[in-house]
């Protein structure tokens, strides 16, 4: 298989809201190969979310406009899809985990029902499946997610499962319906460290096991680094570097990935670290430019003017720093 | 008691006492009656927390450190057992404790968003205190001590009349840690200060901390599920399981070679970035099985359905916590 599986050119999204223009995500560029797991780390409110509610098409329409970009998904664009098409690349294309389980599930139904449900429609296109069938499936799907006893748990509702048991019942309904793409959304953030282990490497084991490709998003930069093949780093609406995994946690080039990655606490006891200062700026008027220039310690005048390109470092690893530009080919345009 | 209360209060201002715990808990129990049975949340625990350190109290959700801290700050009255600030136990209610005891301890929540009160403002949020206890009464004197609080966390005067949802959610955090520093406390219980925070903010909220404690000579008991964050800023830690203490050492001695089954499995669990803190983590703990329901807690050692060395005495016999080494206690029939 040739070329990627999606790709995202240039995806610029804005928010409508009584203050004014939110400008959210401002030309994001990234792709997904066939059998790739992908990483994306930014702190909170850097734009994770949407992006991946922006793929799946599942944003407020009322208040988001996507100004320009293209979400290529096997060479079709999605944001050109009719409802139809959406809704096929939904059923059989791509899924996603969503970060807290409890609200991904429906509470006044049983896990059963759930589940039958999408079994039921997975199939619309083929032959009708009997009742008998699609238990069996049901009761199969729970046990490839390590579920013990799935027959008790089909006919309990989502209350009566702890955090962990739902975010695997939740794994467990988009692998069903994932066959080659399942966005992963901080799917251990509201649960145990134990837990949240066992979940990541739950996850690492299926996508491998189906052959899928995994869109990965994380605060713990420590999972990121154990399950993806290359990750992203992303910050206040768009990628700043991208590289290999391991080579990103060794030698991250952009100031802002350096600083994040620095902030980790390390098991090792090293003393605290610094932090960055700032926080991120508004959306309401982004700094024009480089948006990190302000918390910047490198800032030039051109950060200020310019919105820095990707620069080719070496093998894949691109970077978007003006201090980068020296001898080094722009990507892209 | 009187004498003894203004002895304990009296202490910062150079009289030494002959005790430098600042706080000790004695078979610390504390259970809440509900309609499916006893939830046991806290269940016989001793530690003490010494003068002008950091004490970490780690757990996964269920095992009871919040319980902990909200029945040493007096939200709980505790079912049984003792503590004491300094000398003088302070295990009874909190509408029954003096109110210069209350200004000794304080606590910072989790959650910025919910514990300060969204219709006031930043500078009437840091004056409650200082109403409440009936300090600088001049209107004067309270403007500069709010004022200074603010400067104390590194924030511009400007924030005075700002509301907690135009700031950040670290600004927030900052603003909760300024509010419990209004009364001058010697101890402050951080119930999980930053982990509702990213990486980046966390990381300067701590340094604020550290910088704090030693500026104003503070005791902290911080609870957190970060081991990680824990082996920066504790100088020793106790891990809770269900209601137990189940270790607990000196933070150095503890990260070097953790013994307990359950300590070894929430190790290997951490997420690292680097090789040599992956060569840290116990090898062949790996994670399995979730935290059983307080309710029905398994019989014998409470960790003996997860544990991968479980022994046939695990499941009859509840152990008790024994010194292993030089202060370093674990509650396992491995170590007996």
């Amino acid at each position: 298989m040739k070329g990627n599986l999606l790709e995202i050119k240039n995806l610029t999204l804005h928010f409508k809201e009584y203050r004014g223009l939110l400008k959210v995500l401002d030309r994001v560029n990234f792709t997904v190969g066939y059998k790739e797991n992908i990483g994306i780390i930014g702190e909170a409110a850097c734009g994770k979310t949407t992006t991946m509610k922006a793929i799946m098409r599942i944003l407020s329409m009322t208040s988001a406009k996507i100004t320009q970009g293209e979400i290529l998904f096997k060479g079709r664009d999605i944001l050109k899809m009719n409802g139809a098409e959406i809704q096929e690349i939904r059923r059989e294309g791509i899924s996603m985990i969503f970060q807290d389980p409890t609200a991904a599930l429906n509470p006044v139904f049983t896990i059963k029902s759930q589940i039958n449900n999408i079994i039921k429609y997975l199939g619309r296109q083929k032959k009708k499946l009997t009742k008998r069938e699609i238990k069996a499936q049901g009761i199969k799907i729970l046990s490839d997610v390590m579920l013990p006893d799935p027959e008790r748990i089909l006919e309990s509702y989502p209350f009566q499962l702890s955090g962990g048991m739902r975010q695997r019942i939740c794994i467990a309904i988009a692998l069903l319906s994932s066959h080659n793409l399942l966005i992963a959304d901080e799917p251990g953030t509201s649960l145990d460290v134990t837990i949240e282990d066992q979940i990541y490497r739950l996850l690492e084991d299926v996508a491998k096991e189906k052959q899928i490709s995994m869109i990965f998003i994380s605060h713990a930069l420590g999972v990121v680094k154990n399950i993806t093949n290359r990750t992203y780093v992303m910050y206040a609406g768009s990628m700043v570097e991208v590289a290999k995994t391991a080579e990103l946690f060794t030698n991250c080039l952009h100031p802002y990935s350096q600083a994040l990655i620095a902030s980790v606490p390390k098991l090792t006891g090293e003393g605290t670290p610094q932090g960055i200062q700032g926080s991120i700026p508004g959306y309401l008027n982004p700094p024009p430019g480089c948006r990190f220039s302000p918390r910047c310690s490198h800032a030039m005048p051109i950060c200020k003017a310019k919105k820095p390109p990707f620069f080719n470092i070496k093998d894949g690893h691109q970077v978007a720093c003006w201090l980068f530009k020296k001898g080094r080919d722009q990507v892209g345009k | 008691m009187v004498i003894k209360l203004r002895v304990g209060f009296l202490k910062k201002g150079g009289i030494k006492l002959v005790s430098n715990n600042i706080l000790t808990v004695k078979n610390l129990k504390k259970y809440f009656y509900t309609q499916q049975g006893i939830v046991k949340a806290v269940n016989d625990i001793n530690f003490t927390v010494k003068e002008g350190e950091v004490f970490g109290l780690v757990g996964e959700s269920g095992s009871g450190k919040s319980t902990v801290a909200y029945t040493l700050v007096g939200l709980y009255q505790p079912t049984e057992g003792e503590i004491s600030y300094y000398n003088q136990n302070i295990s009874i209610e909190s509408k029954k404790r003096s109110k210069t005891l209350k200004k000794e301890i304080q606590i910072v929540f989790q959650d910025p968003g919910t514990s300060l009160n969204p219709m006031r403002s930043i500078y009437q949020i840091l004056e409650l205190p200082l109403k409440v206890f009936g300090l600088f009464k001049n209107p004067k004197e309270r403007n500069q001590k709010i004022k200074k609080l603010l400067s104390l966390i590194g924030l511009p005067e400007d924030y005075l009349y700002k509301y907690p949802y135009m700031i950040g959610e670290g600004e927030r955090q900052m603003i909760a840690i300024a509010r419990a520093l209004a009364t001058n406390p010697s101890l402050i219980l951080l119930d999980e200060p930053t982990s509702a925070l990213d990486v980046s903010i966390q990381a300067k909220i701590i340094n604020m901390l550290l910088q704090l404690q030693k500026d104003l000579n503070l005791s902290y008991l911080f609870i957190t599920h970060d081991l990680s964050l824990m082996r920066n800023i504790a100088s020793s830690v106790s891990i809770m399981y269900l209601g137990k203490i189940c270790e607990s050492a000196i933070t150095s001695k503890f990260f070097r070679n953790p013994l307990h089954p359950y300590t070894q499995m929430l190790l290997s669990s951490v997420p690292v970035l680097t090789e040599e803190e992956e060569k840290l983590k116990p090898r062949k703990a790996k994670s399995t099985g979730e935290v059983p329901s307080a309710i029905n807690i398994p019989s014998g050692c409470s960790f003996h359905s997860r544990c991968t060395k479980k022994m046939d005495i695990c499941s009859r016999e509840d152990p008790v916590l024994v010194e292993v080494n030089k202060e370093h206690f674990v509650r396992c029939h491995l170590y007996k």
